[in-house]
């Protein structure tokens, strides 16, 4: 009785999943498609690009009105996703432009997809793209350069009270020279010679 | 040394120059002003306890009198480095009466700076973080540094000369025992030998070619805290320099008037004579023209590239809010100090002195719209900071000035205001120079002209009969 149970859900979830992943294929079996994506691949974090999809039929004739995503592949608590960054309708031409910001510097893979309509199938494609560190006019120097000027400006303040310490010196040998005199003579100090 | 040189010293020091104690009215002044510091200290102490919610200051515009404060008496403290080393250098005598009074200008007016640094935070015992954990690509670091760097060197340059007025007042009878021990402690048994002469005028002369490169580089960092930002108004390659010379101007105008007081309170027509405001009152326009230069390079510049800042910037110093301090430093601080010194018939001993304090107001106000505006005008699309100084901001202000002044009344009570030994020095130079042409002419030899003039001195006025010491 028990093997006929587990028998007959197991049925159930396969019967279930085929139809399912029927219905899918039913959605996307319209005609194929191919969509191309098109942008410049060396980037600047932090500064948008456009990015071009053209949507054509396997005949090669342009799809128009097709939703095109872009999506970017993150790490989201251990887990990879995909993230939707923008959006876009294709014109009449095919041509859709999706907006990419990138925030990271690094390698990044964009994907555009077409998830399909009625009429035609999905398709995607996906373009690697060199995400640089913005050059600012005003930006820090590395850390090695940091330290030798840190490291100046602590050799010349050294420096200075080195020769503060030169010029006390000197007033010590005033001391000394008075001392000696009074040792010598055993006046006051204003009754020595010059 | 001759005994006519010592008894000449002596009655230098004697008469006049010896601490006095002060009178009736100085004693009255002097608890007047420790009132002053007393209430001050009483605002800060309120300050602390309530936080900076009491000052004007704010979120939008942190820096206000306090930092303005700061930067007015770090720059009267050029006047020491100037007149003291440059001249010093330069081997002009007439400096010499006026030396000592340009260091303790130098000195009291950089402890006073450095004092309002710690009263400008809102949590003082932070400043130690700058020492424990210095960042050394922060301005504020630089200036820390150069400001502490300089403070000990003017303390030792004041120092160093003192040393034979010291120890000719150690002798003094006149003066109690414990005074006269400390003095002689801190003359370091000086008895005028040629080693100890020798070993005082390398020490000076080091500490001289020294402290003009520390000052310019104070100076120049109290300019860059504002010059290496990016806010309208600061941001300008210039402020280094334009700081430099704004110090040296208000540091001459400081002198000239801290010169008038104590001529006239103490009597140094003898010493002071008007040959020194002349001189100086030369200075104090070379100089004045010099931070006329900047200030129309600096707001021509801005003027013409007139970004909206900008615009905004010089319209609020030209006829809005900050006009009055504005125009108060280019008329008070500038063009009418400048036009005095500028005719002979107002180049006189009575109005130099005005033209000197004018500057100083001047001055002050030029640093308050340095400080205030740039901090005020909006960085985002909003309203103008608004900064309105509370009772709190003003009575620590009044009491720094209360202090300088009290600081300043102590010292000349305790130390020889006149550098007598040099001033003796000079008289020396005159009498071999004297005898040297004497000589000259028994041999029958060409005299070559004497380029420096004789000092004001009893010599001088002996030979100048009775002019009262107005050479």
């Amino acid at each position: 009785m028990k093997r006929l149970i587990t028998a007959v859900v197991m049925g159930l979830v396969l019967v279930g999943a085929s139809s399912a992943s029927l219905a899918h294929a039913q959605d996307n079996s319209g005609e194929l498609t191919r969509l191309s994506l098109t942008a410049r691949t060396t980037i600047v974090s932090g500064r948008p690009i456009v990015m071009k999809t053209l949507l054509l039929d396997l005949e090669g004739r342009p799809v128009g009105g097709a939703v095109i995503r872009l999506v970017a592949t993150t790490k989201f608590l251990g887990t990879e996703r995909d993230v939707i960054m923008d959006e876009a309708v294709t014109d009449a031409s095919g041509i859709g432009k999706l907006n990419f910001s990138p925030t990271r510097s690094g390698t990044a893979i964009v994907t555009a997809r077409f998830s399909g309509l009625a009429t035609y199938g999905a398709s995607e494609a996906s373009l690697t793209v060199d995400v640089q560190r913005p050059v600012v006019a005003h930006h820090r120097t590395h850390n090695g350069d940091q330290s030798s000027w840190a490291n100046l400006i602590l050799i010349l303040v050294a420096g200075i009270y080195c020769i503060y310490a030169m010029a006390l010196w000197q007033a010590r040998k005033i001391f000394r020279s008075g001392l000696r005199n009074e040792n010598l003579i055993g006046s006051t100090p204003l009754e020595g010679t010059r | 040394m001759s005994s006519a040189t010592v008894a000449r010293l002596q009655e230098h020091i004697e008469v006049p120059l010896r601490p006095r104690a002060w009178g009736f009215k100085g004693r009255l002044l002097a608890s007047g002003l420790g009132l002053v510091v007393a209430w001050g200290v009483f605002a800060w102490f309120h300050q602390l306890d309530s936080g900076l919610v009491v000052t004007g200051l704010g979120n939008r515009v942190p820096w206000g009198l306090y930092i303005t404060d700061f930067v007015f008496f770090i720059g009267i403290s050029y006047a020491g480095t100037l007149v003291s080393a440059i001249l010093r250098l330069s081997h002009a005598g007439w400096r010499r009466p006026i030396t000592r009074l340009a260091e303790m200008i130098t000195v009291v007016g950089l402890s006073i700076g450095s004092v309002l640094i710690v009263v400008d935070m809102g949590r003082p015992e932070r400043l130690l973080n700058v020492v424990r954990f210095p960042h050394l690509h922060s301005p504020l670091t630089w200036d820390m540094l150069a400001i502490s760097t300089y403070l000990i060197g003017s303390i030792i340059y004041l120092y160093l000369p003192l040393i034979p007025d010291l120890a000719v007042l150690s002798k003094s009878p006149t003066l109690g025992p414990l005074r006269r021990r400390v003095y002689r402690v801190l003359s370091l048994r000086w008895a005028r030998l040629p080693e100890q002469r020798a070993s005082l005028n390398k020490s000076i002369a080091i500490l001289a070619v020294l402290l003009i490169p520390v000052a310019i580089a104070a100076h120049t960092v109290v300019g860059w805290i504002f010059g290496m930002t990016l806010r309208e108004g600061w941001d300008s390659t210039i402020y280094g320099p334009y700081f430099v010379v704004g110090a040296i101007f208000s540091g001459i105008a400081g002198l000239i008037v801290v010169m008038a007081i104590l001529r006239r309170v103490y009597h140094l027509e003898e010493f002071i004579t008007e040959k020194h405001f002349r001189y100086l009152g030369w200075l104090l326009l070379v100089f004045g023209l010099l931070y006329a230069y900047f200030t129309g390079s600096e707001y021509l510049t801005m003027g013409y590239k007139l970004n909206m800042g900008s615009q905004s910037l010089l319209h609020e110093l030209t006829l809005g809010q900050y006009a009055v301090p504005f125009w108060t430093f280019g008329l008070a601080g500038l063009v009418v100090p400048l036009l005095l010194l500028s005719f002979r018939r107002t180049r006189t001993i009575k109005w130099i002195p005005i033209a000197g304090a004018l500057v100083l107001v001047g001055m002050w106000c030029k640093r308050l719209v340095i400080v205030v505006p740039s901090l005020a005008l909006p960085t985002m699309p909003y309203e103008w900071g608004v900064y309105q100084p509370t009772w709190v901001e003003w009575s620590i202000t009044a009491a720094a000035f209360a202090a300088f002044t009290l600081m300043f009344m102590v010292l000349v009570r305790c130390f020889p205001m006149i550098s007598v030994w040099e001033v003796d020095e000079g008289l020396e130079r005159e009498e071999g120079l004297e005898r040297e042409e004497g000589l000259e002419r028994e041999e029958g030899l060409e005299l070559e002209p004497v380029v420096e003039e004789p000092l004001g001195s009893r010599r001088a006025l002996a030979a100048s009969g009775a002019e009262g010491g107005k050479r």
